[in-house]
């Protein structure tokens, strides 16, 4: 087939490539749109794409020996755009050093040596052991600029193939899309100025913009994936659980290869044509062309720098031997470099018995394919068109791929082995999941899709065009974003729809605070106000176990106050009275006159982080006591029982233990976003400690999880039945943790519907009414509904509904600090106020009789409830 | 010189590309590119190179712009046994 060049005369070439390079304008353009309603990738982002579309605009205008210093140009700027004027500086100063240290005069050893200093030293103070007159936030892209580029770009330099000047270094060091994206693909310099305008330039825009529409995709589809599919590995408990944790796991991925797409295609539209990157992975046939298709930057970075030096040091052993030691040499490297890479981006350095297995598990697989391959004396054929073999190549691959790649996503190899057991109850569902899972991936991974764009007419061309694969999905994702298509919808899919467009955390992590490897590396939204404010988690900010407020225990109440403290609690004053409450002394016999409230509650009705008379409580009763008015009521006192912590068993445990000798006329306890949460651990707390449950219902919700009279013995063995074998055999066995939490997540819902109906009867047949308080810390996820309603409205129990009491746009004010989401004074006022508000008509409506015509405490019926 | 490129040439559609219509392989046909040289295709080529060409080679040597093209492999080669 004839080039463009070959049939158009060079006037045609011009008029076609300014045509097309207007295109690109448009669709910069549409991907403009797509990012903003999709609030891809965030702030950082959003600046870098603002200099990429003026930059490129721009340089279609630059003669081409100034297209580079045009890209250092806009590189520099993103960076002091993003981090500022002085740490952006100081990120620039300490990259320049690092480089120049690549150019001074002598042996390369001496340039490695002094590399390794000024590294180590880095390193240290990446650790924290040191002051530094940058914040924190610039070190995950420092790292990610110098922790691996470095070593390509020394390599170059000592082979002679850096050029003279700074320009090509300050281009590939710092690089414009690497501002907004820590973990960026290890670009290697030779080809990054090799392939620099090393083609027509429209084509290598088409290139780019086919690549950034692919990238968005992935990251949308990622969220599709993300808060709709992924499951937590403690609600696993049967084969479609599995199945799904499986596929939503190693989907995931899909954030990476979709930021991987997206900054090899922004690097595209400055004319830098690098490689292809994450090529149909999820269809790869075999693990060693998984290997090679995930991440093609990190495989030839490593067969740069470990399996060609490497095998040729070891060739003389023979071709196998060579070979089978120079991969075994590439997966323990990228082991110890994944951790390396962790450490610049989070400053810690895990070495996690899933990460060994995972990685050794991988390198065996690969290795034994690599050897298969060398064995195979010549390659065969593809077959064109769809073949089942293929197809059934990549199947199995596929499948292989999940299983370890889940190993890889648990939080420990217990807590994996916990979960494959869910494969052995096998339900429907989970049959069909696991048939159209592997069905889709049968189907297309049989098909061969290089061979299939070639050769095509009508249509089909005009469906393979750049422009089309480009134009197409951003049409389809800014459909999608329309408000009236998603109302069109059914409401189950209207809100998938919609969760595209959501960014932050889903439920379960929000819950957890645990992802996978790689969405723990993504460390953007940790360099939020914390970090931008300079003020981490200080050194000496106290929790209220370290303050000395919390009494353990071994009954069902796991915790308490201690009474009559009287402490500094990071810097407020913190007293208990002498009956263990966080407020003033109070009587246990409730004088005449008095509508005493009992209020129960976990840490922000406690007081975390507020001093005493600050707390809610304390500011409603004083209000109450100044401006509210009841027949026959001289006072109104509200006991604060908030204890930090408290999950509802504990609550109805606190409330049967001593809040009802108090005599209250109304009991008020308190639900949250962390409710259920709270009372997994909770029972994964008194189960460890064996602790004695008195209440028959509580046991049997325990005995159905399998979580009563459980052997606390000194070895984890998941599994009830290993457990008992391992007893036979005298091995001193325990419940894993991870077994425990998933039991605890099976019922925790039912532990919290029962305390609900055991709180609301107790206060009812003590002469009080109960009314639960719906109040969230100061969240920025608030869940959309008030969890256990059913059985709140079973119970016919009142809300004091605050759930999102907290204005968005005020959040950041009414916390105690920026790494702390308990509600300041301020706060604590607004709470005060709405729960005044709400409060108020329920106390005339449950006021005792007054004093002067005395009554016997009485039931409340639950006919007394509105 | 044609000797060299034509052997390189023979040797790459026999074992990497069979069935090829060799038109499909010229001097400059981007090789790890296209996904014709991965690793282990790589290591096969060097051997054969330094086997029928009596040449050794160097971990440095094979940086993907030595062995992009057909072309490139050649001038590798030549640059090997001046």
């Amino acid at each position: 087939m004839k080039t463009e060049a070959e049939v158009l005369s060079p006037w045609s070439q011009a008029v076609s490539a300014l045509a097309r390079n207007w295109l690109t304008i448009g669709e910069l353009a549409l991907v403009a749109v797509v990012v903003h309603l999709y609030q891809i990738e965030g702030e950082p982002f959003s600046k870098v794409m603002v200099l990429t579309a003026a930059g490129f605009i721009l340089s279609l205008v630059t003669p081409m020996a100034q297209r580079l210093p045009l890209f250092v140009a806009l590189s520099l700027a993103a960076i002091l755009w993003v981090f500022g004027l002085a740490d952006g500086a100081w990120l620039i100063g300490l990259g320049l050093v690092l480089i120049a240290l690549c150019h001074v005069p002598g042996p390369l050893a001496l340039r490695v040596a002094l590399l390794l200093i000024v590294g180590g030293g880095l390193a240290a103070l990446r650790a924290g052991m040191g002051e530094t007159p940058w914040s924190a936030m610039i070190w995950p892209i420092f790292g990610s600029m110098f922790m691996f580029r470095t070593v390509l770009y020394v390599r170059a330099v000592a082979a002679g193939q850096a050029e003279k000047g700074w320009v090509g270094a300050l281009a590939y060091f710092f690089m414009l899309p690497n501002v907004a994206f820590p973990l960026f693909p290890v670009v290697d310099y030779q080809t990054f100025r090799r392939t620099h305008f090393d083609r027509a330039d429209t084509a290598i825009y088409e290139q780019g913009m086919l690549w950034i529409a692919r990238g968005i995709l992935h990251l949308v589809l990622y969220r599709l994936v993300y808060y709709n599919v992924l499951n937590d590995p403690a609600d696993v408990r049967e084969l479609s659980d599995l199945v799904q944790y499986m596929l939503g796991t190693f989907l995931l991925y899909l954030r990476v290869s979709g930021q991987f797409h997206l900054i090899v295609g922004l690097l595209h539209l400055f004319g830098f044509r690098l490689p292809e990157t994450h090529k149909l992975y999820y269809l790869a046939h075999s693990f060693t062309e998984l290997w090679r298709r995930i991440n093609i930057y990190w495989t030839d970075f490593m067969m740069k720098v470990v399996f060609y030096p490497a095998f040729f040091k070891l060739k003389k052993l023979g071709p196998a031997a060579g070979v089978a030691l120079a991969t075994g040499a590439v997966f323990f490297t990228t082991w110890i470099l994944h951790s390396y890479q962790w450490f610049w981006l989070r400053g810690g350095f895990p070495i996690t018995a899933p990460d060994i297995l995972f990685w050794g598990i991988l390198g065996a697989l690969v290795v034994r394919g690599a050897l298969k391959e060398l064995k195979g004396s010549k390659a065969v054929k593809r077959a064109s068109g769809w073949s089942w073999k293929h197809g059934l190549k990549a199947m199995t691959t596929f499948a292989a791929f999940c299983f370890l790649w889940s190993l890889w996503s648990t939080e420990s190899v217990g807590q994996w082995v916990w979960i494959m057991g869910a494969a052995g109850r096998i339900d429907g569902s989970g049959i069909l999941l696991l048939a159209g899972g592997l069905g889709v991936v049968f189907l297309l991974g049989g098909r061969d899709w290089e061979a299939a764009k070639a050769g095509q007419g009508g249509w089909r061309e005009l469906a393979y065009k750049p422009a089309t694969r480009t134009i197409a999905p951003l049409l389809m994702l800014l459909l999608a974003a329309q408000p009236a298509l998603q109302a069109a919808f059914p409401e189950p899919v209207g809100k998938v729809l919609q969760s595209l467009q959501t960014t932050g955390l889903n439920e379960r992590d929000a819950a957890r605070r645990h992802r996978g490897y790689y969405e723990q590396l993504d460390v953007r939204s940790t360099l939020s106000a914390r970090e931008q404010a300079g003020a981490g988690p200080a050194a000496d900010w106290q929790t209220p176990a370290a303050v000395g407020i919390i009494r353990e225990r071994n009954d069902v109440l796991s915790r308490d106050l201690y009474p009559s403290m009287r402490v500094v609690w990071n810097g407020n004053l913190f007293s208990t009275n002498s009956w263990g409450m966080r407020d003033q002394e109070y009587s246990r016999e409730k004088p005449a006159g008095v509508l005493r409230i009992a209020l129960l509650g976990p840490s922000h009705v406690m007081g975390n982080g507020v001093a005493d008379g600050e707390t809610f409580e304390a500011v409603v009763e004083e209000r109450l006591n100044r401006e509210f008015q009841l027949p026959g009521i001289e006072r109104f006192e509200i006991l604060n029982f908030g204890v930090d912590g408290y999950a509802l068993p504990q609550q109805l445990a606190l409330l049967e233990d001593r809040v009802l000798s108090f005599e209250p006329d109304v009991v008020i306890f308190t639900q949250y976003h962390r409710g259920k949460v709270m009372t997994e651990r909770y029972i994964q707390k008194i189960v460890a400690n064996g602790t004695d449950i008195p209440d028959p219902d509580f046991k049997s919700l325990l005995e159905q999880a399998g979580l009563a009279d459980v052997p606390r013995g000194r070895f984890p063995v998941p599994f009830e039945w290993a457990r008992a074998m391992a007893g036979a055999l005298g091995i001193s066995a325990r419940m894993p943790q991870d077994e425990a939490e998933a039991r605890s997540r099976w019922i925790s819902e039912q532990v919290n519907d029962w305390s609900i109906a055991r709180i609301a009867a107790a206060a009812r047949e003590h002469g009080a009414q109960p009314l639960m308080l719906a109040l969230n810390a100061v969240i920025d996820d608030v869940p959309e509904g008030i969890p256990n309603l059913e059985a709140v409205q079973k119970a016919n129990v009142p809300v004091l509904n605050l759930f999102d009491v907290f204005p968005e746009e005020a959040r950041d004010a009414l916390r105690i600090a920026p790494w702390d989401e308990h509600p300041n004074a301020a706060g604590h006022r607004l709470i005060a106020e709405k729960l005044y508000e709400e409060l108020a008509p329920y106390l005339a409506r449950y006021a005792p009789a007054p004093a002067s015509e005395p009554r016997a405490r009485q039931p409340v019926t639950t006919e007394d409830s509105p | 010189m044609d000797n060299i490129r034509e052997t390189v040439r023979r040797y790459i559609l026999d074992n990497f590309l069979p069935g090829e219509d060799p038109a499909n392989l010229t001097d400059q046909t981007e090789l790890k590119e296209s996904g014709i040289l991965d690793s282990l295709s790589t290591l096969k080529l060097v051997t054969f190179l330094e086997e029928t060409f009596k040449v050794e080679f160097e971990a440095n040597d094979l940086d993907a712009g030595n062995l992009s093209t057909v072309e490139s492999i050649e001038r590798l080669v030549r640059s090997k046994r001046s």
